[in-house]
């Protein structure tokens, strides 16, 4: 069934007996999939080379289970170059896909989202909006999207969000973040220019993640922190 | 078919050998029992002295049973005053081979891994630190591996370097010796490019 080529980027491997890893990857058609994969022993046939994250391969999979083989890998192009505090991006982008995205869901347009991030974070483009953006589309393929129509209708100057509620009015006082209404407007709108809407957006995205990942930690958060 | 417990004891015992299963261990177990009884009590001597009494150096991180291990206690490696930062203790013994380098090394026992939860902490940054304090190198020189997170832990210590006023550089990757240009990846041959020499 799923014997067709297809673009995948590794998002983690590990070891796996002698020889072997086992892989996690992001792909086109099969959204997250985990598969074993021969590294071989000799230098000819050292796949490792092209089992690096971040670099944008052809791959072939095969088998029935939950765990397939994989039994083609090509790259496609060159690897996105991505150095320095960019790369620690490039492993937050992993991390979530790696947390919290199910497997064997389709999902193209998050893949075509993780692209674009990589080529932005490549490219040393501001990686806030970037990031916020890859957020937002993973959010949509977990179901998570925010609904901003309570935020439009209402006349309030602040409001909470809270998960499987969306935004409410800040009527009392709650130990979590308050969102202005200008702001949160701004980022319904895409209207990211101004710093004070990023850092909004950032704090509103990280209580999302936050509830999202259930209180397990997001470790490559701790290496921007310097 | 049950061994007695103590034969089935040695046997789940071997398992814990990496790149050994059941029957494999089997195999130890007998092979040790017949013919190489001796072999057998001397292993055992050793990994329990080797387990109670190896720990890390204080200052490299290395496998020791010293406080300090043989190479930071060398005073001739102090005079180059060059430190190479590598990921586990056999990529020590393989710089060591190559009789290139007689400066101190740093062992990090592994990479940046957001995903598997080993972040600076785990890597003895901060011996790392307090190590750049209190000597005076200067060179540090970033031996980890050519991956990602190899490339990701350079970058990072390289961050923590620059606030000592250390000059910090990464050792070259290009293609092997005894290679053939055909069979080498295609990121590997783009490094080799980028970072050519000129020809003198």
């Amino acid at each position: 069934m799923e014997a067709t080529e297809q673009e995948a980027f590794i998002l983690h491997s590990k070891p796996f007996k002698d020889n072997q890893l086992i892989v996690d990857l992001l792909t086109e058609q099969s959204g997250k999939v985990s598969a074993v994969v021969y590294t071989g022993k000799t230098q000819k046939s050292n796949k490792k080379g092209l089992l690096q994250p971040f670099l944008p391969l052809q791959v072939v999979l095969k088998g029935k289970g939950q765990l397939k083989n994989l039994s083609r890998i090509e790259t496609s192009q060159r690897s996105y170059p991505l150095s320095g505090n960019y790369v620690f991006c490039g492993f937050y982008l992993n991390e979530l896909l790696i947390k919290l995205l199910g497997e064997h869901i389709e999902c193209p347009e998050l893949f075509y989202q993780y692209k674009m991030s990589l080529q932005s974070l490549a490219e040393q483009q501001p990686v806030e909006q970037n990031l916020r953006s890859f957020e937002m589309t993973l959010l949509d393929e977990l179901g998570q999207s925010f609904d901003f129509s309570d935020v439009f209708e209402s006349q309030e100057n602040y409001f909470y969000y809270i998960l499987e509620e969306g935004f409410v009015p800040v009527l009392s006082k709650l130990n979590i973040p308050k969102y202005s209404r200008e702001h949160l407007l701004a980022i319904a709108e895409e209207r990211l220019e101004d710093e004070r809407v990023l850092r909004t957006f950032k704090l509103l995205m990280r209580q999302v993640i936050n509830n999202l990942l259930g209180g397990k930690p997001l470790n490559s958060r701790k290496l921007f922190t310097r | 078919m049950n061994f007695s417990p103590l034969v089935q004891e040695l046997i789940d015992a071997l398992k814990c050998l990496p790149g050994v299963g059941a029957k494999s261990a089997q195999r130890m177990a007998f092979h040790l029992l017949e013919r190489n009884r001796t072999g057998g009590s001397k292993l055992s001597n050793a990994l329990k002295n080797a387990m109670e009494n190896i720990g890390h150096c204080q200052q490299c991180r290395t496998f020791t049973e010293l406080d300090v291990c043989e190479i930071c206690r060398n005073p001739k490696r102090e005079i180059i005053q060059q430190l190479c930062i590598v990921e586990s203790p056999a990529d020590v013994i393989a710089i060591e081979q190559t009789g290139e380098f007689k400066g101190k090394y740093f062992i990090l026992m592994g990479h940046l891994s957001p995903i598997d939860g080993i972040g600076p902490e785990d890597l003895g940054l901060d011996i790392l630190s307090q190590l750049l304090n209190a000597d005076h190198f200067k060179e540090i020189i970033l031996a980890t591996n050519p991956t990602v997170e190899g490339e990701a832990t350079a970058h990072f210590i390289a961050e923590l370097a620059s606030k000592h006023n250390v000059n910090v550089s990464r050792i070259a990757h290009g293609v092997p010796v005894g290679g053939e240009l055909e069979y080498v990846d295609g990121n590997t041959l783009s490094h080799a490019l980028s970072g050519r020499k000129s020809y003198s």
